[in-house]
Protein backbone atom coordinates (compact mmCIF):
# COMPACT_ATOMS: atom_id res chain seq x y z
CA UNK A 1 0.00 0.00 0.00
CA UNK A 2 1.05 3.58 -1.12
CA UNK A 3 0.58 6.86 1.45
CA UNK A 4 -1.99 9.19 -0.95
CA UNK A 5 -0.35 11.23 -3.72
CA UNK A 6 2.25 8.22 -3.90
CA UNK A 7 2.48 7.89 -7.46
CA UNK A 8 5.79 5.06 -7.21
CA UNK A 9 7.85 4.15 -4.83
CA UNK A 10 10.87 1.79 -4.37
CA UNK A 11 10.13 -1.66 -3.04
CA UNK A 12 13.21 -1.07 -0.65
CA UNK A 13 11.39 1.80 1.22
CA UNK A 14 9.14 1.88 3.80
CA UNK A 15 5.59 2.96 4.31
CA UNK A 16 6.91 5.69 6.90
CA UNK A 17 9.92 6.86 4.60
CA UNK A 18 7.69 7.22 1.49
CA UNK A 19 5.39 8.75 3.44
CA UNK A 20 7.38 11.21 5.13
CA UNK A 21 9.11 12.32 1.22
CA UNK A 22 5.65 12.39 0.04
CA UNK A 23 4.68 14.85 3.25
CA UNK A 24 7.70 16.76 2.03
CA UNK A 25 7.42 16.90 -1.30
CA UNK A 26 3.19 18.40 0.00
CA UNK A 27 4.88 21.31 2.31
CA UNK A 28 7.55 22.25 -0.69
CA UNK A 29 4.65 22.73 -3.04
CA UNK A 30 1.85 24.38 -1.23
CA UNK A 31 4.27 26.37 1.54
CA UNK A 32 6.67 26.87 -1.37
CA UNK A 33 4.97 26.92 -5.16
CA UNK A 34 2.35 28.06 -6.64
CA UNK A 35 1.40 31.79 -7.39
CA UNK A 36 2.02 34.19 -4.64
CA UNK A 37 0.24 37.04 -3.94
CA UNK A 38 1.96 39.89 -2.74
CA UNK A 39 0.57 42.61 -1.41
CA UNK A 40 -2.16 41.68 0.06
CA UNK A 41 -1.85 38.72 2.33
CA UNK A 42 -2.89 39.46 5.93
CA UNK A 43 -2.89 36.05 7.25
CA UNK A 44 0.84 34.11 6.38
CA UNK A 45 0.78 30.58 6.31
CA UNK A 46 4.53 30.29 6.45
CA UNK A 47 5.03 27.75 9.80
CA UNK A 48 8.58 27.40 8.99
CA UNK A 49 8.99 25.27 12.47
CA UNK A 50 6.37 22.49 11.05
CA UNK A 51 8.78 22.47 7.66
CA UNK A 52 11.95 22.19 9.88
CA UNK A 53 10.56 19.13 12.01
CA UNK A 54 9.34 17.49 8.48
CA UNK A 55 12.93 18.11 7.18
CA UNK A 56 14.78 16.52 10.34
CA UNK A 57 12.11 13.50 9.85
CA UNK A 58 12.52 13.47 6.82
CA UNK A 59 17.18 13.13 7.12
CA UNK A 60 15.69 10.88 10.35
CA UNK A 61 13.72 8.36 7.99
CA UNK A 62 16.37 8.44 5.32
CA UNK A 63 19.55 7.39 7.22
CA UNK A 64 17.08 4.78 8.87
CA UNK A 65 16.31 3.18 5.95
CA UNK A 66 20.02 3.55 4.28
CA UNK A 67 20.74 1.31 7.46
CA UNK A 68 22.91 3.51 9.31
CA UNK B 1 -15.06 40.33 3.89
CA UNK B 2 -11.50 38.05 3.44
CA UNK B 3 -11.49 35.53 0.70
CA UNK B 4 -8.85 32.39 0.48
CA UNK B 5 -7.36 31.93 -2.80
CA UNK B 6 -7.19 28.31 -4.02
CA UNK B 7 -6.66 28.88 -8.20
CA UNK B 8 -6.07 30.75 -11.07
CA UNK B 9 -8.65 30.16 -13.80
CA UNK B 10 -10.02 31.57 -16.87
CA UNK B 11 -13.52 32.88 -16.43
CA UNK B 12 -15.14 30.45 -18.72
CA UNK B 13 -14.08 28.00 -15.95
CA UNK B 14 -17.14 27.73 -13.60
CA UNK B 15 -15.81 25.62 -10.55
CA UNK B 16 -18.28 24.45 -7.71
CA UNK B 17 -18.06 22.40 -4.78
CA UNK B 18 -16.48 23.68 -1.44
CA UNK B 19 -13.29 24.52 -0.02
CA UNK B 20 -11.66 24.48 3.64
CA UNK B 21 -13.89 23.99 6.61
CA UNK B 22 -17.03 23.53 3.74
CA UNK B 23 -16.83 26.63 2.64
CA UNK B 24 -18.64 26.95 -0.47
CA UNK B 25 -16.32 27.98 -3.37
CA UNK B 26 -16.86 31.10 -5.43
CA UNK B 27 -14.88 32.71 -8.50
CA UNK B 28 -13.94 36.48 -8.55
CA UNK B 29 -13.23 37.52 -12.14
CA UNK B 30 -11.45 40.09 -14.09
CA UNK B 31 -11.85 39.78 -17.77
CA UNK B 32 -10.87 36.32 -18.74
CA UNK B 33 -9.45 35.41 -15.62
CA UNK B 34 -10.84 34.31 -12.77
CA UNK B 35 -10.06 33.36 -8.77
CA UNK B 36 -11.16 30.71 -7.31
CA UNK B 37 -11.83 31.58 -3.73
CA UNK B 38 -14.08 30.54 -0.49
CA UNK B 39 -14.84 33.20 2.53
CA UNK B 40 -12.81 33.27 5.47
CA UNK B 41 -13.84 34.16 9.04
CA UNK B 42 -11.62 34.63 12.05
CA UNK B 43 -7.68 33.51 11.90
CA UNK B 44 -8.69 30.05 10.99
CA UNK B 45 -5.84 29.44 8.04
CA UNK B 46 -2.74 27.70 9.30
CA UNK B 47 -0.33 25.29 8.21
CA UNK B 48 -1.27 22.00 10.29
CA UNK B 49 -0.92 18.99 8.13
CA UNK B 50 -4.58 18.13 7.95
CA UNK B 51 -5.59 21.67 6.49
CA UNK B 52 -2.50 21.25 4.12
CA UNK B 53 -3.92 17.54 2.73
CA UNK B 54 -7.68 19.37 2.67
CA UNK B 55 -6.34 22.18 0.56
CA UNK B 56 -4.45 19.83 -1.29
CA UNK B 57 -7.44 17.39 -2.16
CA UNK B 58 -9.66 20.62 -3.02
CA UNK B 59 -7.10 21.50 -5.72
CA UNK B 60 -7.39 17.61 -6.97
CA UNK B 61 -10.41 18.22 -7.07
CA UNK B 62 -10.28 21.33 -8.89
CA UNK B 63 -7.75 20.24 -11.38
CA UNK B 64 -9.86 17.16 -12.56
CA UNK B 65 -12.07 19.14 -14.27
CA UNK B 66 -10.58 22.79 -15.13
CA UNK B 67 -7.68 24.32 -15.87
CA UNK B 68 -5.88 25.49 -12.87
CA UNK B 69 -2.85 27.58 -11.51
CA UNK B 70 -2.40 26.77 -8.15
CA UNK B 71 -2.36 29.74 -5.46
CA UNK B 72 0.29 29.14 -2.62
CA UNK B 73 -1.32 27.67 0.60
CA UNK B 74 -2.54 31.18 2.95
CA UNK B 75 -3.21 33.56 0.79
CA UNK B 76 -5.73 35.68 1.97
CA UNK B 77 -6.74 38.63 0.47
CA UNK B 78 -9.46 41.75 1.67
CA UNK B 79 -12.30 41.76 -0.03
CA UNK B 80 -12.90 41.69 -3.47
CA UNK B 81 -12.08 44.40 -5.06
CA UNK B 82 -8.51 43.28 -3.70
CA UNK B 83 -8.69 40.50 -5.72
CA UNK B 84 -10.02 41.72 -8.57
CA UNK B 85 -7.06 44.24 -8.94
CA UNK B 86 -4.53 41.48 -8.34
CA UNK B 87 -5.81 39.80 -11.36
CA UNK B 88 -5.80 43.15 -13.48
CA UNK B 89 -2.39 43.87 -12.36
CA UNK B 90 -0.68 40.49 -13.73
CA UNK B 91 -3.54 39.78 -16.18
CA UNK B 92 -0.68 39.29 -18.94
CA UNK B 93 1.65 37.02 -16.53
CA UNK B 94 -1.66 34.56 -15.27
CA UNK B 95 -2.79 33.89 -18.79
CA UNK B 96 0.78 33.17 -20.15
CA UNK B 97 1.49 31.22 -17.08
CA UNK B 98 -2.36 29.12 -17.77
CA UNK B 99 -1.36 28.72 -21.48
CA UNK B 100 1.80 27.10 -20.41
CA UNK B 101 0.26 24.54 -18.31
CA UNK B 102 -2.37 23.73 -20.18
CA UNK B 103 -3.22 19.88 -20.52
CA UNK B 104 -0.43 19.57 -18.12
CA UNK B 105 0.19 17.77 -14.69
CA UNK B 106 3.22 17.64 -12.39
CA UNK B 107 5.25 14.93 -11.03
CA UNK B 108 7.86 15.32 -8.32
CA UNK B 109 10.61 12.90 -8.10
CA UNK B 110 12.86 12.06 -4.78
CA UNK B 111 15.75 9.95 -4.97
CA UNK B 112 17.14 8.44 -1.68
CA UNK B 113 20.87 6.79 -1.18
CA UNK B 114 20.13 3.32 -0.95
CA UNK B 115 23.47 2.87 0.69
CA UNK B 116 24.38 6.21 2.02
CA UNK B 117 28.40 6.13 3.53
CA UNK B 118 29.33 8.12 5.94
CA UNK B 119 30.95 11.36 4.74
CA UNK B 120 34.65 12.47 5.63
CA UNK B 121 32.93 14.96 8.19
CA UNK B 122 36.22 13.81 10.56
CA UNK B 123 39.73 14.78 9.88
CA UNK B 124 41.22 16.99 8.03
CA UNK B 125 39.34 19.52 6.28
CA UNK B 126 40.72 18.40 2.97
CA UNK B 127 39.26 14.74 3.63
CA UNK B 128 36.01 17.06 4.37
CA UNK B 129 36.19 18.31 0.84
CA UNK B 130 36.65 15.10 -0.85
CA UNK B 131 34.02 13.76 0.86
CA UNK B 132 31.63 16.34 -0.13
CA UNK B 133 33.01 16.06 -3.64
CA UNK B 134 32.83 13.13 -3.98
CA UNK B 135 28.92 13.14 -2.66
CA UNK B 136 28.19 15.59 -5.63
CA UNK B 137 30.10 13.82 -8.36
CA UNK B 138 28.11 10.63 -7.10
CA UNK B 139 24.75 13.04 -7.00
CA UNK B 140 25.43 14.39 -10.40
CA UNK B 141 25.53 11.05 -12.47
CA UNK B 142 22.36 10.34 -10.45
CA UNK B 143 20.97 14.01 -12.02
CA UNK B 144 22.70 11.99 -15.31
CA UNK B 145 20.96 9.08 -15.02
CA UNK B 146 17.61 10.55 -14.55
CA UNK B 147 17.75 12.65 -17.47
CA UNK B 148 15.59 10.38 -19.85
CA UNK B 149 12.74 11.47 -18.23
CA UNK B 150 13.02 14.95 -19.21
CA UNK B 151 12.11 13.83 -22.79
CA UNK B 152 8.76 12.83 -21.13
CA UNK B 153 7.82 15.57 -20.14
CA UNK B 154 7.11 19.69 -20.91
CA UNK B 155 9.03 21.06 -18.42
CA UNK B 156 11.45 19.75 -15.81
CA UNK B 157 13.52 21.33 -12.67
CA UNK B 158 15.90 19.67 -10.99
CA UNK B 159 18.40 20.41 -8.13
CA UNK B 160 21.46 18.42 -7.11
CA UNK B 161 22.34 17.54 -3.51
CA UNK B 162 19.87 19.38 -1.97
CA UNK B 163 20.48 17.74 1.32
CA UNK B 164 23.38 15.26 1.55
CA UNK B 165 20.99 12.24 2.02
CA UNK B 166 19.40 13.47 -1.12
CA UNK B 167 20.87 13.37 -4.53
CA UNK B 168 18.27 14.65 -6.88
CA UNK B 169 14.69 16.09 -6.39
CA UNK B 170 13.13 16.37 -9.13
CA UNK B 171 9.69 18.34 -10.45
CA UNK B 172 8.54 17.72 -13.89
CA UNK B 173 5.19 18.80 -15.86
CA UNK B 174 3.92 16.30 -17.69
CA UNK B 175 1.39 16.03 -20.48
CA UNK B 176 -1.86 14.29 -18.73
CA UNK B 177 -2.15 11.54 -20.82
CA UNK B 178 1.38 10.51 -20.83
CA UNK B 179 1.11 10.00 -16.73
CA UNK B 180 1.16 6.80 -16.45
CA UNK B 181 4.14 6.27 -19.07
CA UNK B 182 6.29 8.96 -16.90
CA UNK B 183 5.40 6.84 -14.13
CA UNK B 184 6.46 3.57 -15.92
CA UNK B 185 9.63 5.39 -17.32
CA UNK B 186 10.58 6.12 -13.51
CA UNK B 187 9.70 2.27 -12.42
CA UNK B 188 12.66 1.21 -15.07
CA UNK B 189 15.00 3.90 -14.08
CA UNK B 190 14.61 2.89 -10.59
CA UNK B 191 14.99 -0.69 -11.83
CA UNK B 192 18.12 -0.08 -13.73
CA UNK B 193 19.71 2.95 -11.51
CA UNK B 194 21.27 0.75 -8.80
CA UNK B 195 22.02 3.24 -6.20
CA UNK B 196 19.19 4.90 -5.22
CA UNK B 197 15.73 4.50 -4.05
CA UNK B 198 13.05 7.10 -5.35
CA UNK B 199 9.76 8.07 -4.73
CA UNK B 200 7.41 9.52 -7.42
CA UNK B 201 4.60 11.99 -6.16
CA UNK B 202 1.68 13.10 -8.46
CA UNK B 203 -0.05 14.13 -10.51
CA UNK B 204 -0.15 17.69 -8.19
CA UNK B 205 -1.70 20.82 -9.88
CA UNK B 206 1.36 22.46 -11.36
CA UNK B 207 2.91 24.01 -8.39
CA UNK B 208 6.34 24.35 -9.42
CA UNK B 209 5.71 25.80 -12.79
CA UNK B 210 3.35 28.93 -12.26
CA UNK B 211 6.49 31.21 -13.36
CA UNK B 212 8.46 31.05 -16.52
CA UNK B 213 11.79 30.44 -15.00
CA UNK B 214 12.91 29.20 -11.49
CA UNK B 215 10.83 29.81 -8.38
Amino acid sequence: MRPARTAYASAGLDFPHTRQVTLLDLLDRLLAGGVVVKGHITLVAADIDLVELDLALLVAATETAAGR
Amino acid sequence: MSFLLYAITSADERPAGHGLGGERLETIDHRDLSAIVSRVYGNAIEPAEDMLWEFDQVLERLMAGHLILPVRFGSVVQGRSAVREMLRRRQAELGRALARVEGAVEFGLTACWRDLEEPAYAGSGTAYLLGRLTLHRRASEVARSLHPLTALCRSSRQRVLPRPTLPVTASYLVEEERSQQFVEAVAHLDAVIDDIDVVCTGPWPPYSFVEGVGR
